[in-house]
């Protein structure tokens, strides 16, 4: 009931925003549109480029990284827009609630619409990456890869809290435990029967396993030429570049 | 006989201090259970701070503040459900109507369906009615404070904050929150309430503690604060005490000049 009210206060708000900024300035409006269209039109190239970051050589490392520092990123993007202790009077301050109900809910629309927009990427390059090999799912990375960024989020929002003097460390100990479990998780399947180039490598006609456990793809081995029909854009462009 | 030990608050020789500027200097209040204490001053005294202090939304710099036997700022949700707090400037939740503010409040208060009614009776009786339907952003200032002293005191909590308790309320609801808050004294529960009007004061509290500058210089109930300075009225305190500019002052102040 409680996010159900906070939600349509939000919306009641964005919605009066919207509409005062229509009335007032609509090339304004037009503009935040356009920005926020472009923003997606981008993060869906950039898991293109995940997509073809994931096929080279220690590339899902590299995508690990670019997560990392995505989440990072975000976290801190949305502490800093995200509303803060002060904004609630102190008749809400005394609430025996923790705030975190209400922060979400008071900016719930804003900071959705922005997650989602940088969630994206990572949707696309999941979604590209097996369209491209043409194989199942593979949940336990896809799983790791969404843990890994949700934990980044997390952990860019606690650090930036700790520099702005907001300290709350249960949120810092809650990121740095999840953050940490799942590059651990991550590190760990690497090692067993889910790691990255071993599913793939089931695949392959020429993959191979190395006697260290990790499966030693070379990009060309993995387009077989039925695969490369199916592939275009800007993947088919640099898979033929290879 | 009530002993020290029985206050529901009781605030021993707090200290805060803005960045540089010091609001609260060794401050010691006691309220206790079934009372109504009032916290009298100008304008920048002190007296929202230690409102502020006293719930646990601010930490002393020095002192101690215990509520119940407990520090405020150590047990947060346990705490926060035994009290209520109307702010000066009540903020936020502009897009909800008057209703859907009442049941969220009583939502986020965990109480049920009494208090929702409750609150409605008073809000009919505070003409409040007519704005059911309104945003909260909508409301004057006068109303959302109506809206926001109904909603903090029909909790009927162990102790409620009043911040600047008549400000931009209309003479007939001062009377009705003087009554509302008897009634509710009535039942055992207590309240801090901070204010400028000395008359309101005078009518309501039990004791009253005048402050200026962050510090007490007076406390006791108003007609024994009263007495003790030999003045009417605890507005002649601040005048004999000499916080309050003197006629020939103003005269000097203002000049010779009758027009511009």
């Amino acid at each position: 009931m409680l996010w159900a009210v906070l939600l349509q206060s939000e919306y009641r708000r964005v919605k009066k925003a919207a509409l005062e900024l229509a009335r007032t300035n609509p090339i304004i409006l037009a503009a935040i549109v356009a920005l926020a269209a472009g923003s997606v039109a981008i993060a869906v190239r950039f898991g293109e480029f995940f997509a073809i970051l994931s096929l080279i050589p220690g590339g899902i490392s590299g995508v690990t990284i670019l997560l990392l520092l995505i989440g990072l990123t975000t976290g801190a993007t949305l502490s800093v827009i995200g509303p803060k202790a002060a904004l609630f009077d102190e008749q809400f301050r005394l609430v025996p609630v923790r705030h975190v109900t209400m922060f979400v809910g008071l900016r719930g629309l804003p900071i959705i619409l922005l997650a989602t927009i940088f969630t994206v990427p990572m949707l696309a390059m999941t979604w590209r990456l097996y369209s491209l090999v043409g194989v199942p799912t593979p949940i336990v990375w896809a799983g790791v890869f969404g843990a890994l960024y949700v934990s980044a989020i997390l952990q860019g929002a606690a650090v930036l809290e700790a520099f702005r003097g907001y300290q709350s460390w249960s949120l810092f100990g809650v990121a740095t435990v999840a953050l940490m479990g799942t590059i651990g998780v991550s590190f760990l399947l690497s090692f067993g029967i889910h790691g990255p180039w071993v599913w793939l490598a089931t695949y392959l006609p020429d993959g191979s396993l190395n006697p260290g456990g990790f499966a030693v793809v070379l990009p060309p081995q993995l387009c077989r030429s039925d695969w490369r029909g199916r592939i275009d854009g800007p993947l088919r462009h640099c898979l033929d570049h290879l | 006989m009530q002993t020290a030990s029985d206050d529901i608050l009781k605030i021993e020789n707090i200290a805060f201090s803005y960045g540089k500027v010091h609001a609260v200097r060794r401050l010691s209040i006691r309220v206790p259970p079934g009372s109504v204490v009032g916290l009298i001053g100008p304008n920048g005294s002190g007296k929202s701070t230690t409102l502020r202090l006293a719930a646990g939304l601010l930490r002393p710099r020095e002192g101690r503040i215990t509520w119940r036997g407990c520090d405020p700022n150590e047990v947060s949700v346990r705490t926060k459900s035994m009290l209520a707090y109307a702010p000066d400037v009540p903020s936020g939740f502009d897009h909800l109507t008057v209703q859907e503010y009442v049941r969220f409040y009583a939502a986020l208060q965990g109480v049920g369906s009494d208090y929702i009614e409750r609150t409605e009776r008073i809000a009919s009786l505070w003409r409040l009615d007519s704005f059911r339907n309104r945003y909260l952003g909508e409301l004057n200032h006068g109303n959302r404070r109506k809206v926001a002293i109904v909603t903090a005191a029909c909790l009927l909590r162990p102790m409620t904050f009043i911040d600047e308790a008549v400000s931009g309320l209309d003479p007939e609801t001062v009377l009705s929150l003087e009554s509302l808050v008897h009634e509710i004294r009535g039942r055992g529960c207590s309240f801090l309430i901070a204010t400028q009007d000395v008359h309101f004061a005078a009518r309501l509290c039990d004791t009253v503690y005048l402050i200026v500058d962050g510090s007490v210089f007076a406390e006791g109930s108003p007609s024994s604060i009263e007495s003790e300075y030999g003045v009417d009225d605890l507005i002649g305190v601040f005048a004999k005490a000499g916080f309050a500019a003197a006629p020939e002052d103003i005269h000097i102040a203002l000049g010779s000049s009758s027009t511009e």
